[in-house]
């Protein structure tokens, strides 16, 4: 049994990483061979990339950063306050949470346009601030840590602040990472948001540049899509130790 | 393993930092710089009968360029976007000279005179190059 | 210090509803009012003439040829690629149950998929399925996409679960098929539970993947979701035909997750 076991997951491994490494490999094809060429295509030709690249970094890190500021206070206050249909906002927030993209565009268009934040930097992430994903999440894995350590901390203190910080992130510090990790990478790849609400090229993001690049003189998709990976690989990396101890969202249990 | 994350991650960065500032710069030096003008009217001489029938030289503006630059090739500027950015880049132009007065040949035709051609180089211009345009 | 007390216990209520507030207000103002403004749309006659007509949009809709294609195709995807999925993660799930160190040594594998920007990976999809005329890339490229987290939830699930209670079966002589069918699964039927739920949002959310493999606001028939639709209408500017598909879409996921969530209390008894 072992030995299937090891055959089952070798041969799964290698179909889950077999498109990444085509397209790392891919990246340095150029007419035939392999060669740095259609790197030194992308960054010395491309002047467009730099502005994408880091837009999209600046949009996933200021929502993440954002996000973890909104929704812990809000899981918490989930989990400790009282008060009537609060059951039934937690499930509008499942139901959000669940609703497709197409669903909320053209709200938020509407929204972001009377608002005038269309093809500024907010209109992409303000909304992205208040999504409701990590709300569920970070709310389900903190029914389950201990209230002790909370109450300790609040005789110390009357300051929220204060009791969230001490008492409660590190104990659900497995599922912050997780959560910085979906979301961002969740926000990297953000495509339709970009396109609909971004005028300028200067602000727009990298997914945007690979959909554009096709059309661009030399082999540069293939380069892109591999820097594009780059940055949540990193993060990923840098997470999952943590995230190997305890990946379980649980169910929906009431 | 944090450790080499860290490394990689900044290292990464700061590529990506110098590269956002120094690639086009880059890039830049390696293009052939151009100085660019329009074309000149030269006087040319053509005969043609007056009044009294008889025959008389006179002269004639016409569009002209240096012979040497018919040597080399003369190059029209035009501006395109490529890859997502506006550059300058040069055409070998087709063109149909006539006749040839002090040094100057007249074109008949393959340049307006709104066009700009590249007047120097840096480096030996080919149909197509992207150029980077010093002013006139 | 008895006065002192209520008084403490109000207060901390008070600031945990406080809590809430940022995040309600943003979830008002961005998605709440917006919302409500788009269901006033689809009882209007037009942008311009703004009388309300009622139903009649959403007749219009459910009568449109493409929003029935679409809506088939949606559900298409969810009715065969979800349970493809689900069943592909359990068979895996339960295979791997058996060696529980090489499933923690393998998560990395799992959940990179979910991770990986879906730009990078479509340009050598569409290499891959270069000639396929069918929805089959966009089938697999969700299988691939979703069977990471899918695999991880069960194996936890499975890990789970007390090691007597499946000892008990097998010495009762279950074993095999039986055993799994009839105890392992229901034993964790809340985590099958969440994740078919989980993946029939994602199948959704495949509309950003579908998207940039076909590159195009007008892909091949046997493709065009209920996404697409809404996108079209919106860049149309056909804000009323987007409106109701829009409502109608979210009464459809609505619908979903209340079956999925009365179905989960049923087996949380």
């Amino acid at each position: 049994m072992r030995k299937l076991n090891a055959v089952l997951f070798t041969a799964l491994a290698l179909i889950f990483i077999f498109p990444v490494a085509a397209t790392v490999i891919l990246s340095f094809k150029s007419g035939g061979g392999l060669s740095l060429k259609p790197y030194a295509d992308l960054l010395f030709d491309c002047f467009i990339f730099y502005p994408m690249f880091w837009n999209s970094v600046l949009y996933a890190t200021a929502i993440t950063v954002a996000q973890l500021a909104v929704i812990i206070p809000c899981a918490f206050g989930f989990s400790r306050a009282k008060f009537r249909g609060k059951n039934a906002l937690f499930v509008f927030y499942i139901v959000l949470m669940m609703m497709p993209l197409q669903v909320t565009i053209l709200p938020n268009y509407i929204g972001l346009r009377d608002l005038g934040l269309i093809n500024t930097p907010w209109g992409i992430i303000l909304p992205m601030i208040f999504s409701p994903f990590g709300v569920v999440v970070m709310h389900q894995y903190m029914k389950n840590i201990d209230s002790s350590l909370i109450d300790a901390t609040r005789l110390e203190t009357n300051s929220i602040f204060r009791v969230i910080f001490t008492g409660v992130i590190p104990q659900i510090r497995v599922c912050v990472f997780a959560v910085i990790l979906f979301v961002f990478a969740d926000c990297w790849n953000m495509v339709e948001q970009p396109m609909l609400f971004l005028k300028d090229d200067n602000l727009k993001t990298l997914s945007v540049f690979i959909e554009n690049a096709q059309s661009y003189v030399g082999e540069v998709l293939f380069p892109a899509a591999v820097i594009f990976m780059i940055p949540v690989l990193i993060l990923y990396l840098f997470f999952s130790e943590n995230l190997e101890k305890g990946l379980t969202l649980g169910g929906l249990s009431k | 393993m944090k450790k080499t994350l860290f490394i990689i991650t900044g290292a990464f960065l700061a590529a990506m930092l110098f590269l956002t500032f120094f690639a086009e710069p880059i890039h830049k030096s390696t293009l052939p710089k151009i100085t660019a003008a329009r074309l000149e009217r030269r006087p040319f001489p053509y005969e043609f009968i007056d009044k009294n029938g008889e025959q008389r030289v006179g002269t004639i503006e016409k569009l002209a360029v240096p012979k040497s630059m018919l040597e080399s090739g003369v190059y029209v500027i035009y501006s395109a976007e490529k890859n997502g950015t506006e550059r300058d880049f040069v055409q070998l132009a087709e063109i149909q000279t006539g006749e040839e007065n002090g040094g100057f040949v007249e074109i008949v035709a393959g340049i307006s005179f709104a066009d700009k051609v590249a007047v120097s180089s840096t480096k030996p211009l080919y149909d197509g190059a992207e150029v980077i345009v010093l002013g006139e | 210090m008895k006065n002192a007390k209520p008084k403490k216990r109000m207060k901390w209520n008070t600031k945990c509803r406080l809590c809430l507030l940022p995040s309600l207000l943003g979830t008002a103002v961005f998605f709440v009012i917006p919302f409500i403004r788009v269901v006033y749309y689809s009882l209007i006659k037009s942008q311009f003439k703004r009388d309300f007509v009622w139903f009649e949009n959403y007749a219009e809709t459910l009568q449109n040829k493409y929003f029935q294609l679409a809506l088939k195709n949606s559900l298409l995807l969810i009715l065969i690629a979800v349970p493809i999925l689900m069943a592909l993660a359990l068979l895996i799930s339960l295979a791997l149950s058996y060696g529980i160190k090489w499933v923690r040594k393998t998560r990395f594998a799992f959940v990179l998929p979910m991770v990986i920007p879906t730009a990078s990976i479509v340009l050598i999809w569409r290499g891959v399925f270069a000639e396929n005329t069918t929805a089959l890339p966009i089938y697999l490229l969700f299988i691939w996409k979703n069977i990471g987290i899918c695999v991880v939830l069960l194996t936890a699930a499975f890990a789970s679960i007390e090691g007597s209670v499946l000892e008990a079966a097998r010495l009762d002589g279950a074993s095999g098929f039986v055993l799994h069918t009839r105890i392992t699964i229901p034993m964790i039927a809340p985590t099958v539970l969440f994740t078919m739920l989980l993946s029939i949002v994602n199948s959704f959310k495949i509309f950003k993947e579908s998207y940039l493999y076909y590159g195009t606001n007008y892909p091949p028939d046997h493709s065009y979701t209920l996404q697409y639709y809404m996108n079209n209408n919106f860049l149309k500017l056909d804000y009323q035909s987007l409106a109701s598909a829009a409502v109608l879409t979210s009464i459809l996921v609505f619908g979903i997750v209340m079956g999925g969530m009365a179905l989960q209390r049923r087996y949380d008894r």
